[in-house]
């Protein structure tokens, strides 16, 4: 069974996402709820997917995707960033990919996010 | 010779005889002396009259030689008495002047007949022009016979003058009346006119007269004539009322009006009162500037204005509510994620996995919002693109055609040829005309009618001009300045968020555009969007 790591400050929301997941049974799911947990799960868990909030305090989604990329033991995991200041329409029209990234807005149809996860 | 021999009775009856002849004789020569000594009195007052009156006084004979002249003569011709009499009148006159004054005597000379007040110029000594009106007639002797004229002349020179002058300044009056750009015209007390001016063919297209017979509530909107009849009743109160007023007082007036093909213009009128010699006010005097350019020059400045205020409220608007959506959509989205658990879980009794659906499908509604608001803060970042607005227009059509088909909207699209390509986010421009068509589509929802109508068009070399016009219900006065503000709407409850135009007035305004709406006199609105050209000197050279 896959393994995705959710990074989102939003605790309910890790918790929601993780029980949706896990209800459907498609993976098995991880939270962390700041970008440093994040980083030290990522490393020890070795998911098969990350979906990262951008707007963290601290450490936001964009530095957590830097230090990731930067190590090779995370380097190769695939990253979604789940958000909500992005435009719904824009990622849409774009299939979630702006600029090299790949992103899934906020509020997440989990439908959507399970293709996504299947698809890997 | 032999003196006969008398006696002295014959002497003395002969001597008597004798006295009482030189008693009658010295009788006589007393009547005669009193009599010259009356006529002496009476020529001398003759003469004292004659050269006393104003008018010259001159006789002459047949020929024209003066035989007799008073002092004003003198005075007039500017010579000594001594020269004139005897003189010919010819040497007074130039040729033709001489001709004219030939032909009038002898016509009195012919007829017998005075002739009364005619022209005569005359030259004095120091060569200058004196014009007289002159009355003459024939002048006879004892027997009847004519033996020359006598006339009486009055120097109008002065008069002749004056009334040159004024006909010059009357010329020269009107002609600047008629030609400058400015209408002019004048009113009786009871607002007949009384004048109006040729340039009334420039201001308005009426000549003079057919303006004259053009009753004033004809020629200007209902509003302006009841502002300009008030201004006048104001003004005839305030001049008959008794109180002191300021002669020289002028209103200014900013009317619109209409032309004879029944175009809108503006004029600015001044107006004040026409007086005769005494101050008295006797009617209406209007200069008429056309103004019409420079009301829409005004125009034209506030709705920059607008704009630029506009544009600052949405900017800051807009970043306010990007962070108010991101702060509702993280809550909303847990909101969902907890919704969609609860509709993936066994069992649930029917009535709940609807009621479950209701609450998804407000939150798609919260989420449009939030994603129309952050739209208002995201207008820079625009992917250009170098396109043909026609184009584009017929794409976004070709999408839509079986939707507007279906709401039985007749599309009418006109598109003007060789438009020059511009440069554009091509998602956002179609983002704009597609919330224009379907704000249009709703105003028509409840019409019988119900007609889209969209055009490009060339607007001067810098611009070209979208318009998508509608059949539908138009937009209330008291709203179009509000159209474009955020979260306007008049749309039902749940039907509209009140973004769309004023994302759109977001997006065009980014491309350096203008977006602005009208009231159709046919009916419905207008949505113009003007885009400007970018003139190939601002393209980069390789
Ligand atoms: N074509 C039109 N005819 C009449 N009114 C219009 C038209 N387009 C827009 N409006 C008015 O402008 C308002 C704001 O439009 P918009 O910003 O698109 O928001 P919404 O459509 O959500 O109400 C509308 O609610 C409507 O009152
Ligand atoms: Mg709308």
């Amino acid at each position: 069974m896959k393994k995705v790591l959710i990074i989102d400050d939003e605790e309910y929301f890790c918790r929601a996402l993780k029980k949706n997941l896990e209800l459907k049974a498609v993976c098995r799911a991880l939270a962390a709820t700041t970008g440093a947990e994040g980083i030290r799960l990522a490393r020890t868990e070795k998911p098969d997917l990350i979906l990262l909030d951008i707007m963290m305090p601290g450490m936001d989604g964009t530095d957590v995707a830097e230090a990731l990329l930067a190590d090779p033991a995370t380097s190769s995991i695939p990253i979604i960033f789940v958000t909500a200041i992005i435009n719904k329409e824009d990622v849409r029209r774009n299939a979630g990919q702006i600029g090299g990234r790949t992103f899934i807005a906020k509020p997440v149809k989990i439908e959507d996010l399970i293709k996504r996860i299947n698809a890997l | 010779m032999r003196a006969p021999t008398r006696s002295p009775d014959e002497l003395r009856k002969e001597i008597s005889a004798l006295k009482r002849q030189i008693g009658k004789l010295e009788k006589t020569k007393r009547a005669c002396e009193q009599a010259q000594a009356g006529w002496r009195e009476s020529e001398a007052r003759c003469q004292t009259i004659i050269d006393a009156i104003p008018d010259g006084y001159v006789e002459a004979d047949l020929a024209g030689n003066f035989t007799f002249i008073n002092n004003r003569i003198c005075e007039h011709l500017d010579y000594p008495k001594a020269e004139l009499i005897g003189a010919n009148i010819r040497r007074f006159q130039n040729a033709a002047g001489f001709q004219k004054t030939f032909r009038v005597y002898n016509q009195i000379f012919k007829t017998g007949k005075p002739c009364k007040s005619f022209e005569l110029a005359c030259l004095r000594k120091n060569g200058s022009q004196k014009i007289f009106e002159v009355s003459a007639s024939l002048a006879r002797d004892a027997q009847g016979r004519p033996v020359g004229f006598c006339s009486v002349s009055r120097d109008i020179t002065e008069r002749k003058k004056m009334e040159r002058a004024l006909r010059e300044s009357e010329n020269r009056y009107r002609m600047i009346v008629e030609n400058i750009n400015e209408s002019v015209s004048t009113m009786d007390l009871n607002l007949n006119y009384t004048y109006v001016s040729p340039s009334e063919i420039r201001t308005s297209g009426y000549t003079p007269e057919e303006a004259m017979r053009t009753p004033p509530d004809k020629e200007l909107t209902p509003e302006s004539y009841a502002m300009a009849l008030g201004v006048m009743a104001e003004e005839i109160k305030r001049e008959f009322g008794g109180g002191p007023v300021d002669i020289h007082r002028k209103r200014s007036l900013e009317l619109a009006m209409y032309k004879k093909n029944g175009d809108l213009y503006w004029q600015e009128t001044t107006t004040s009162f026409l007086r005769d010699e005494n101050g008295q006010a006797t009617g209406f005097l209007f200069v008429g500037r056309d103004i019409t350019a420079r009301k829409q020059a005004e125009k034209d400045l506030q709705a920059a204005r607008d704009q630029l205020l506009q544009a600052e409220k949405l900017s800051a608007i807009g970043q306010l509510s990007a962070g108010v959506a991101h702060e509702i959509l993280n809550p909303l989205n847990i909101i969902s994620l907890e919704l969609q658990l609860i509709q993936e879980m066994k069992n649930l009794p029917r009535d709940v996995s609807e009621e479950l659906s209701i609450c998804m499908a407000q939150i798609d509604r919260i989420v449009a919002i939030a994603d129309g608001l952050m739209q208002l803060a995201r207008v820079s970042d625009k992917k250009m693109e170098t396109t043909q607005i026609n184009d584009l227009i017929a794409g976004i059509l070709t999408l839509h055609k079986a939707q507007l088909m279906i709401d039985k909207i007749e599309t009418v699209v006109r598109y003007q040829d060789g438009l020059p390509e511009i440069p554009m986010d091509r998602k956002k421009i179609e983002q704009v005309i597609l919330n224009l068509i379907s704000n249009a589509r709703g105003a028509m929802e409840d019409r019988e009618s119900k007609i889209l109508r969209i055009a490009t068009d060339r607007e001067g070399t810098d611009a070209i001009r979208i318009t998508v016009a509608d059949t539908g219900r138009g937009i209330a006065t008291e709203h179009l300045s509000k159209l474009f503000n955020p979260f306007f709407t008049t749309k039902a409850q749940g039907k509209g968020t009140g973004l769309g135009l004023s994302i759109s007035y977001g997006i065009i305004k980014d491309h350096g555009g203008r977006i602005w709406a009208e009231n159709n006199s046919w009916g419905g609105a207008s949505f113009y969007i003007s885009l400007p050209v970018r003139r190939t000197m601002d393209v980069q050279a390789p």
